[in-house]
């Protein structure tokens, strides 16, 4: 039998097969629609955000807007992931969660503890202080909803 | 810009998050009335973005105007891409996300407020 990740699946809402008993597109239903929805959010407004510094301030803190531009690349990629069916996209999403989590934890730290090389609030910036901590939950619950919609594996269709 | 327009939008806002919730409270998908009060509140926001688009033609500006448009598509557009993203969802998570989206419109609002240099009050 064929990887069914191997098989490339038609975006459409409609689909809806079966894998291990488990919904092909189980990530972008019920609470994944809400976690999804605020994915989106984040990865249009951290990509505009650091577009608009790059290009007008990017002299300043380099180092900061680049991190700003990765973050905001980071939430589109777990944005499409989290919305694709398939293994593959599963497995892609929980790398770019996961990188999110590290990120967010790492330019956390910095910014607290350097605040002279993080002169504009970022989306990481403090934890996601100005984005309501929002930055700081949203990997974590990323993860277990993650773990909780994870495609059975041919051979152990138990997992 | 003009500021009871703002008010407006950002009451229309908290009202379809208001309703919003009270849905997911209920379990229940989101009510019809939580749509026609978007749909309003979508009208408001669409004169508001005309307002602002003449306002900028004969002179008067904000300070970034290239932020401000940002800011003002992200407000055109995100109860139309909220409401098409909840549709699929006929249950609490429908309107959980209906209540997020309109909470993200009035921050915006006020964003757009800030911007183009209304004290907020």
């Amino acid at each position: 039998m064929p990887d069914p990740a191997a098989v490339p699946v038609p975006d459409g809402f409609d689909v809806n097969r079966q894998e291990g008993g488990q919904a092909d597109d189980a990530r972008r239903r019920g609470p994944g629609r809400v976690l999804i929805a605020i994915y989106a959010t984040f990865a249009l407004a951290a990509t505009a955000r650091a577009a608009y510094q790059l290009s007008t301030r990017f002299s300043e803190a380099p180092v900061a807007y680049l991190l700003s531009a990765f973050a905001g690349l980071v939430y589109v990629l777990a944005t499409m992931a989290l919305v694709r069916v398939g293994r593959v996209w599963w497995r892609i999403a929980v790398t770019a969660v996961s990188v999110e989590l590290v990120g967010v934890l790492v330019v956390g730290t910095l910014s607290i503890l350097d605040r002279a090389a993080f002169p504009d609030e970022t989306v990481w910036s403090v934890f996601g202080r100005g984005y309501g901590f929002i930055p700081l939950i949203l990997p974590i619950l990323g993860l277990l909803w993650l773990r909780k919609t994870r495609p059975a594996t041919p051979r152990s269709p138990t997992e | 810009m003009i500021g009871f327009l703002a008010t407006a939008i950002i009451v229309g806002a908290l009202l379809v998050a208001g309703w919003a919730a009270v849905s997911a409270l209920r379990r229940q998908d989101p009510l019809l009335v939580a749509m026609v009060l978007a749909v309003v509140t979508e009208v408001v926001i669409l004169v508001q973005a005309a307002v602002a688009i003449v306002s900028s033609f004969r002179g008067e500006k904000a300070d970034a105007p290239g932020v401000f448009y940002g800011y003002l598509i992200a407000v055109v557009l995100i109860l139309p891409a909220t409401l098409m993203w909840a549709r699929a969802e006929r249950n609490q998570f429908g309107s959980l996300v209906i209540l997020f989206g309109s909470l993200v419109l009035a921050v915006l609002v006020v964003r757009l407020q800030e911007i183009w240099g209304v004290a907020v009050a």
